[in-house]
């Protein structure tokens, strides 16, 4: 552990950095946040679709992790995983008040009727093997799969609301979901790099 | 397998991407307690959830929203520093509170009910600072009405004064909690509004606070800036040095 607090930030993986983030190490977690803070604020924004609630989206999620770093887990994937699981989750929180619905309409309306954005990762800082990974996995998706996905994780709707939008049995729309995360996965998961 | 284990495996996927109601989640969650196989099937599906975190287009965060976190971090991270024992500095009671005359005098008496303080001397750890003195840190606990607390970081050496305060109500539209820096004999000078950092979190960094006697929030429409209107929400005393 003396020899982790020895060495440049810059240098250490996220989880060795979130071991000093733990003890209350403000560099480390600029660290963490100079690596991470562009594809959080990309989810964000593709959520909320405002900068004003989408940065304060981001700081709420960065700030869960400061704060709670202690409950990280390496089983669950890496620490950018971590961060955008809880900030996606606080998101669809944000996206389910009352006040969101209109929005949440019109964001359906869009994701509807547009095609997808085509992912620009390396933007993202992503690498360059998991930028791959990602484009490969949703160029192979099919499009009533990835609009079940879409609806669910960046529309904030639950399954019971996407079948009756699209007046689909439940059933159909669980399995399309269900094929269309193992696809991306397959697609994706063997390959992730972890910092 | 059993009717529930058939009955979860269908929802695992909404579950992946948030597409279910709390009380299936609680539900899949109890069953993959207890089932390793759909625990490990939820997990390989969130994998495929991960992907799509990554596949949105790029959008660059503006440069404050860095400055405000890590004051706030930097902050924290001062509260968290191992407290020598020192002597707690001087506290030096005034009745800053004639100040405040503009806040109808019936209701101060129930509405400063923050204030309570523990006040003790940290010094900024600097590393290889040497013995060269540490700038003063004094950390103030702050407690208010339906659990409103929060932390005021104060920092006489550098004229500033974090504050972080949790469970706030919500101001309401056109609405925002204002600070104030208050000393004896004086209007209370606006330190303006805080910034809310989540669903019930505001932080703020008030300058021009060296000497002053005390801070307090109140509830004010954005476009006060002269004085305050309201009670404070809550208030603490600044010490006072030697």
């Amino acid at each position: 552990m003396a020899a982790l607090f020895a060495q440049d930030p810059d240098r250490l993986a996220d989880e060795d950095l979130l071991v000093l983030v733990g003890r209350g190490d403000a560099r480390a977690f600029e660290v963490v946040y100079d690596r991470h803070n562009r594809v959080a604020f990309s989810l964000a924004f593709r959520l909320l679709g405002d900068r004003t609630a989408a940065e304060d989206l981001v700081q709420d999620a960065f700030l869960a992790v400061w704060r709670g770093s202690a409950s990280y887990s390496p089983a669950r994937g890496s620490v950018r995983n971590w961060l955008l699981s809880i900030l996606h989750n606080r998101g669809i929180d944000r996206l389910r008040t009352s006040a969101a619905m209109a929005r949440r309409q019109e964001a359906m309306e869009q994701v509807v009727l547009r095609q997808p954005d085509a992912p620009d990762a390396a933007d993202l800082g992503i690498d360059g093997v998991l930028a791959g990974g990602v484009r490969e996995g949703l160029d192979d998706l099919p499009p009533e799969q990835r609009q079940a996905l879409d609806l669910a994780y960046f529309g904030g709707f639950t399954h019971q609301e996407i079948s009756e939008m699209l007046e689909l049995p439940l059933g159909t729309v669980k399995s399309r979901m269900r094929l269309g995360l193992e696809r991306l996965r397959r697609g994706f998961g063997e390959v992730e790099v972890v910092r | 397998m059993t009717h529930e284990h058939d009955a979860v495996r269908g929802l695992l996927a909404p579950v992946a991407v948030c597409a279910a109601t709390e009380a299936e989640i609680a539900r899949v969650e109890a069953h993959a307690e207890e089932c390793p196989v759909c625990r490990e099937d939820l997990a390989r599906l969130r994998e495929g959830a991960d992907v799509l975190a990554l596949s949105v287009p790029a959008v660059e965060p503006s440069p404050g929203l860095k400055r405000d976190l890590m004051a706030t971090v930097r902050s924290e991270a001062a509260l968290r520093a191992p407290a020598p024992a020192r002597a707690p500095a001087r506290r030096r009671r005034r009745d800053w509170t004639a100040s405040l005359r503009s806040w109808p005098a019936a209701a101060m008496a129930t509405a400063v009910v923050a204030l309570v303080m523990i006040g003790w001397n940290v010094a900024l750890q600097t590393g290889d600072a040497g013995p060269a003195p540490s700038p003063e840190v004094t950390s103030l606990a702050v407690s208010g009405p339906g659990g409103i607390e929060g932390r005021v970081l104060y920092l006489p050496d550098e004229d500033r004064a974090f504050v972080n305060v949790s469970r706030l109500p919500r101001p309401g539209d056109g609405k925002g909690y204002e600070l104030w820096v208050i000393r004896e004999g004086q209007e209370p000078a606006s330190a303006g509004f805080m910034k809310v950092s989540g669903p019930a979190d505001a932080i703020a960094v008030a300058s021009g606070v060296r000497g002053a006697d005390a801070l307090a929030i109140t509830l004010e429409p954005l476009t006060n800036r002269a004085a305050p209107t309201t009670d404070p929400v809550v208030a603490v005393d600044l010490p006072q040095r030697a």
